[in-house]
């Protein structure tokens, strides 16, 4: 699959976007200086975070932007970095979502245990499930973890045990966290973990070969990089922590119902949405990608409760297509490629000063 | 009910996802554009028909042929020109693009109808044929009829006419086929044209079979996309017989095991004859790899 020079953001343009706007163009590695960026990052978050505390309203949506930002940060591991259009996050996401409730409601387990549970299994099931997805390529990986998907959930509406359609109901007085400002701190801290794995990720060995078999799987094959194995780690490690953050939202919400979980669009799609309008590829971008769309969604909710049903995601669908067709970089990689232009109008400046 | 029955029922469920994915197919196996919003136009035809029934009554079977073929070929021009044309060579972004206008198109029909169920009924609507014993749904069968001509005109058309020797020759390299004078250009426009034309043809044929929803267009996208990989990537011939497939192999799973899980059994099949043979039973081996990179 061949991507736009423009599209490819992260090590090719982010990291010394970030630099020369930090150290005006000293060719400094930047692996301490995204450290910083996000321990910063982070504590502003949390910054904002406190100073909602007394907003409930505006703590929830946040608290939900942020899940959705960590999920859009796993979901660029593999989606983004990878090139790997998975439709099928919302099985890792239910896989997540079960583990705990199932374990909770039939076992009386505490969720954590639980949490630990659908990680492996969301692991161990995405790495299963490699080597039959990845003989697929391009539009049919797509098609076939759409196909997926919609199989998964078929098969958890008809089985009893998994509670069927009408899911499952985690007891009020066996939740231990129902506080909802306590919900945005912890998915924070998911969300650190997510940014934090996928620091990790891509700017080691394993980031590096996803680029190079999303850019070109034969040349990247040839310089010896497994293109099988590249893309069945970065599955497994962009599912497990997926399948994390469905333990924790069943936690947040107390229930679980398939559609909730599993629906194609409002999960399965939603999360590659917000990764890609906050800028595939990039650190930064699918955490702004997944703040900015929940909470555009939710206001638009309100905003146009008077009109008719369906208004707010017509126009959610057409700001996709926009994206998809002018503004492909995301929100972040047009902030980078804004700073970029600056500094290298200023540079030329400063060499025209000096002659 | 006799097996015959269950089969029959099959075949006739099968013309119509047949029809659907041939439409489906021309984008696909041409453009090799994956077009979510391909069942979306199937509903925009079912609400054509509905429209032109209340508001001029017309027939939706004259609807059908005067209205929704023309229209179908308009809008299908219109997505070619302004969404896909500018995204040929980023698949990714194609996806996401359609994916927008499903979201677009499902929730403007949401908006406009308010979520009420539009519902044809006319003469057809309740006909049946008497056929060795089984009854037989007419305007199944006026469905079914519509994908073995459709199949018909297409396949005479791309083996038959330089029109479709050049259809043909884009479809399997780009590049080389521009370099021999063929306007790829428009050739794109027509593929997107005609595959709109019969979508919306079909979603006014089956107007008085189904009750048009807006979450209708999804469930058929993906049924069409199974047939589509199925039968073969660019083989319409192969679209034909794959629906038929999946028709009997829904009906079948549905009596022998759980309605609830007709869907799941096809699904993994389809996955199972993409992993196995990811050029259909009836694609040319490596035709899916044409036109990746």
């Amino acid at each position: 699959m061949k991507s736009d020079p423009e599209l490819i953001s992260d090590e090719t343009s982010e990291a010394p976007a970030l630099e020369s706007a930090a150290s005006h163009g000293h060719g400094l590695r930047s692996g301490k200086f995204s450290w910083l960026a996000f321990g910063i990052g982070m504590v502003v978050l949390g910054g904002v975070a406190a100073l909602l505390l007394n907003q409930p309203y505006y703590l929830s949506l946040g608290a939900v932007g942020l899940l959705f930002a960590a999920l859009a940060s796993a979901w660029n591991i593999i989606g983004g970095y990878g090139g790997q259009f998975s439709l099928a996050h919302a099985v890792f996401f239910a896989v997540g979502g079960y583990s705990v409730a199932l374990t909770q409601v039939n076992w009386k387990w505490a969720p954590w245990p639980g949490l630990l549970l659908g990680i492996v299994l969301s692991t161990i099931l995405a790495a299963l499930l490699a080597w039959p997805l990845f003989r697929l390529r391009g539009p049919f990986f797509a098609i076939g973890t759409l196909a997926l998907s919609v199989v998964v959930l078929a098969l958890v509406t008809w089985m009893p045990w998994t509670g069927a359609a009408l899911g499952l109901q985690i007891p009020f007085n066996e939740q231990p966290i129902t506080s909802r400002p306590a919900w945005a701190f912890i998915f924070l801290g998911f969300l650190a973990v997510c940014v934090a794995v996928s620091l990790v990720v891509s700017r080691g060995r394993l980031g590096f070969y996803l680029v190079a078999v999303r850019d070109d799987q034969e040349a990247a094959s040839a310089a010896g990089a497994s293109a099988l194995w590249v893309k069945t780690l970065g599955f497994a490690i962009s599912a497990g922590l997926t399948g994390l953050g469905g333990g924790l939202y069943v936690m947040y919400l107390g229930f679980l119902d398939p559609p909730t979980f599993l629906d194609a669009v409002q999960i399965g799609a939603f999360i590659p949405l917000c990764a890609l309008i906050g800028g595939l590829g990039t650190i930064v971008g699918p955490i702004i990608g997944g703040l900015v769309l929940p909470t555009l969604q939710t206001y638009m909710r309100g905003a146009f409760s008077n009109l008719p049903a369906g208004v707010s995601e017509a126009i959610l669908g057409l700001v996709l297509i926009l994206v998809a067709l002018f503004f492909r970089a995301g929100i972040w990689g047009w902030l980078t490629s804004l700073v970029r232009r600056v500094m290298s109008r200023r540079a030329k400046s400063d060499e025209r000063a000096n002659i | 009910m006799g097996v015959l029955t269950i089969i029959i029922s099959g075949v006739l469920v099968g013309g119509m996802y047949a029809l659907i994915a041939i439409g489906l197919n021309a984008v696909f196996g041409v453009v090799r554009v994956v077009n979510f919003a391909h069942g979306e136009l199937v509903v925009l035809g079912m609400y054509t028909a509905y429209f032109a029934w209340t508001v001029w009554s017309v027939d939706p079977y004259i609807t059908a042929v005067l209205i929704a073929l023309p229209l179908g070929f308009l809008v299908g021009l219109v997505i070619q020109r302004f969404v896909v044309q500018r995204l040929l060579d980023e698949p990714l972004m194609q996806m996401f693009a359609t994916f927008g206008l499903l979201m677009l198109l499902q929730n403007l029909f949401l908006a406009f109808t308010r979520g009420e169920p539009k519902a044809v009924r006319v003469a057809a609507s309740s006909a049946s044929l008497d056929f060795f014993g089984v009854s037989v749904s007419v305007s199944r069968l006026v469905v079914l009829g519509a994908a073995i001509v459709v199949t018909i005109i297409l396949v005479v058309f791309l083996r038959q006419t330089l029109y479709g020797a050049a259809v043909r020759a884009v479809s399997q390299d780009r590049g080389t086929a521009a370099l021999m004078g063929i306007n790829v250009k428009v050739l794109y426009m027509v593929a997107f044209g005609v595959s709109g034309a019969i979508a919306l043809m079909a979603g006014a044929l089956m107007s008085p079979i189904y009750t048009a929803s807006p979450a209708l267009g999804f469930s058929f996208v993906l049924p069409a996309f199974a047939v589509v990989v199925l039968g073969g990537l660019g083989s319409i011939g192969g679209s034909l017989i794959g629906g038929l497939i999946v028709g009997v192999v829904e009906a079948l799973s549905g009596y022998f095991l759980d309605p609830a899980l007709k869907q799941a059994v096809w699904f993994t099949l389809f996955l199972a004859v993409l992993v196995i043979r990811p050029a259909g039973l009836f694609g040319r081996a490596g035709s899916e790899e044409i036109g990746q990179r």
